[in-house]
């Protein structure tokens, strides 16, 4: 044997399989051990290191040459009866009193096949298919390795803010941050927000709802659809789900005229109540920093909030300009604050729906190999072959000898039951 | 038996090659404590950078002018700008000055630099319309931070922690 028949043996062997799935074993394990000392930055970088990437490929050379090798097998399994002639022997027969074809009637009616009517001997069989089922369990990881390839080299993934009424046009400026480099490679899509509406569990912050109303596409508005944390909108291949909220914050900035100096709704980083954040004013060199307290109620003369829900909001704000703090304190609804000659109003909270964006091209390949790996296991474990050899016995009766891929002991157990009935 | 052990060694030995090879800075290193992380700022220099801030922001309210502001950058020294131009019509003046400026911390987060300074001001602020001028003596702990541009530490935002207050009132 030469070198080349050697290494061919070697990657097209089940020594080499297994030799693979115990390293990958090995590597991940490792890989979770960094990913909870380290950063998962870093476990990630890790992951698509040439180690890696060459266990995969060999993985892949692997099983394709396993499926090349094994095919004139799977052949011959399809076309043998029965499928272990010296084994199938070997179970003890089960004698059946009564006539053959009563006994090949029943059998018909559990879905066996006769397969060689010749002579005296009868051969059944059930399950025969069922080697394909391994065939297609194999093959299936060539989808989901396909739909990988094609994720890590497409796949678009970005976020965005809305709030109720706001239309998304998906273009480049509307992202909050995306993997896309270039814009034209973005999803296609348009959506407009009708209403978040989020619960909480027992005023915790844990969402037992977190829900957004869209209509699509952004200038008709003609379909609605509900997004949630857990279901997505699917347009095409791209999935669109609320994954976060926040609140906004109405405002209006006045001269003391009373005129309009700007007017707005901002999406702020203050949930949960207690954080800070801050926006500034159109025309006016001033920032405002303030925390939200939705619900409010006083502790000892302090802010506080008795639920999530934006029923009696109540702000502590901070008006800044330059170095100058102009004003520091609590702020209501219902009031007003006057500073260097203009007054501030933030008569509503709202909420902001953190909407997250995913286009993945191979996601529909991973799942078309899911569905093949898991058809092909049930159909090489549930419905598994079975053979059936009927001989003549004596008194008129019927030797049964049986073979079962799996169970053999309760095929036995099965068929003794059969001949009783 | 033996083959597949050897393949186990040869595959970790690879494994474990490479990741010392790509990630002996980032990872290795900061693992095994062999080797601390290089301090990636000058506290020296961080601190001339606010200092030299602060006296420039003082020169750039009394002549009008924020581009002669040292160490912020073009963002920070637009809303300044805009401050002067606000004051210019309201008529207002604004005169600073510090008698204390103290770097009390300077921590490094996210790639940003946070420096925490105890500042003693004393502003006047002249009205011109009204003819009137106020004193307002502020005790501020300031954060400023820092971002990296080339080979310099530039200012981005400031944020006051301490100041007075005007007190609130019904609406309407």
């Amino acid at each position: 044997m030469n070198t080349f028949h050697r290494i061919w043996d070697f990657l097209a062997s089940r020594r080499m399989a297994i030799a693979l799935l115990t390293a990958a074993s090995i590597y991940y394990l490792i890989l979770l051990v960094f990913s909870i000392i380290a950063s998962r930055h870093n476990a990630d970088n890790i992951s698509q290191t040439y180690p890696f990437l060459l266990l995969y490929l060999l993985f892949y050379i692997n099983i394709g040459l396993c499926i090349y090798r094994w095919l004139p097998t799977l052949k011959l399994k399809l076309t043998t009866f029965p499928l272990k002639h010296g084994s199938i022997s070997e179970h003890h027969p089960v004698f059946i009193s009564g006539d053959k074809s009563i006994i090949v009637n029943r059998l018909r009616k559990r879905g066996y096949k006769v397969v060689d009517d010749s002579g005296e001997r009868k051969y059944l069989v059930k399950g025969r298919y069922s080697p394909i089922g391994g065939l297609l369990f194999h093959l299936s990881l060539f989808p989901i390795f396909i739909g990988i390839v094609i994720s890590i080299n497409t796949r678009f993934i970005g976020e965005t803010l809305m709030v109720d009424g706001q239309p998304f046009w998906g273009m480049p400026d509307e992202y909050l941050w995306s993997s896309a480099k270039e814009p034209d490679s973005m999803p296609k899509l348009s959506l407009s927000v009708d209403k978040i509406e989020a619960d909480f569990w027992e005023d915790k912050q844990l969402f037992t709802k977190l829900t957004a109303i869209v209509r699509f596409p952004a200038d008709t508005l003609k379909n609605q659809a509900i997004m949630k944390i857990s279901d997505p909108v699917v347009f095409g291949d791209t999935y669109v789900r609320i994954a976060g909220m926040g609140y906004t914050i109405s405002f209006e900035a006045g001269d003391k005229e009373g005129y309009l100096i700007d007017k707005g709704i901002v999406k702020l980083n203050v949930f949960a109540p207690g954080s800070e954040d801050s926006f500034s004013i159109g025309g006016l060199p001033h920032k405002v920093y303030l925390k939200v307290y939705p619900d409010y109620y006083l502790v000892d003369g302090k802010l506080n909030t008795k639920t999530f829900y934006p029923k009696n909001p109540a702000y502590y704000i901070k008006i800044v300009r330059g170095k100058l703090i102009l004003y520091e304190g609590p702020l209501l609804a219902s009031q007003e604050v006057k500073v260097d000659d203009f007054i501030l109003r933030l008569p509503k909270v709202g909420y902001w729906g953190q909407v997250q964006i995913v286009r993945d091209g191979g996601a529909r390949f991973v799942f078309a190999g899911f569905i093949l790996m898991i058809a092909g296991l049930v159909w090489r474990f549930v419905w598994y072959r079975r053979d059936i050899m009927l001989i003549p016995g004596p008194e008129g009766g019927t030797n049964v000898i049986g073979f079962a891929e799996y169970f053999p002991k309760g095929f036995v157990e099965w068929l003794k039951k059969m001949g009783r009935k | 038996m033996k083959d597949f052990l050897k393949i186990i060694i040869i595959s970790l030995l690879i494994f474990f090659g490479i990741i010392y090879i790509e990630e002996r800075e980032t990872l290795v290193y900061p693992i095994l404590g062999q080797v601390k992380i290089e301090t990636p700022f000058d506290k020296d220099r961080i601190e001339k950078v606010v200092i030299d801030f602060n006296k420039t922001l003082i020169e750039a309210y009394e002549k009008g002018d924020a581009a002669i502001l040292k160490g912020a950058d073009e963002a920070l020294k637009g809303q300044i700008d805009f401050e002067i131009a606000f004051l210019h019509a309201k008529g207002w003046s604004f005169v600073p000055r510090f008698s204390r400026l103290d770097i009390s911390d300077v921590r490094f987060e996210d790639n940003r630099l946070k420096v925490i300074t105890s500042e003693d001001w004393n502003i006047r602020i002249i009205d011109h319309k009204r003819q009137e001028e106020r004193l307002k003596d502020e005790i501020y702990t300031m954060t400023y931070t820092l971002e990296k541009t080339g080979e310099t530490w530039v200012i981005t935002t400031i944020y006051p922690e301490r100041g007075n207050s005007a007190k609130p009132r019904a609406n309407g």
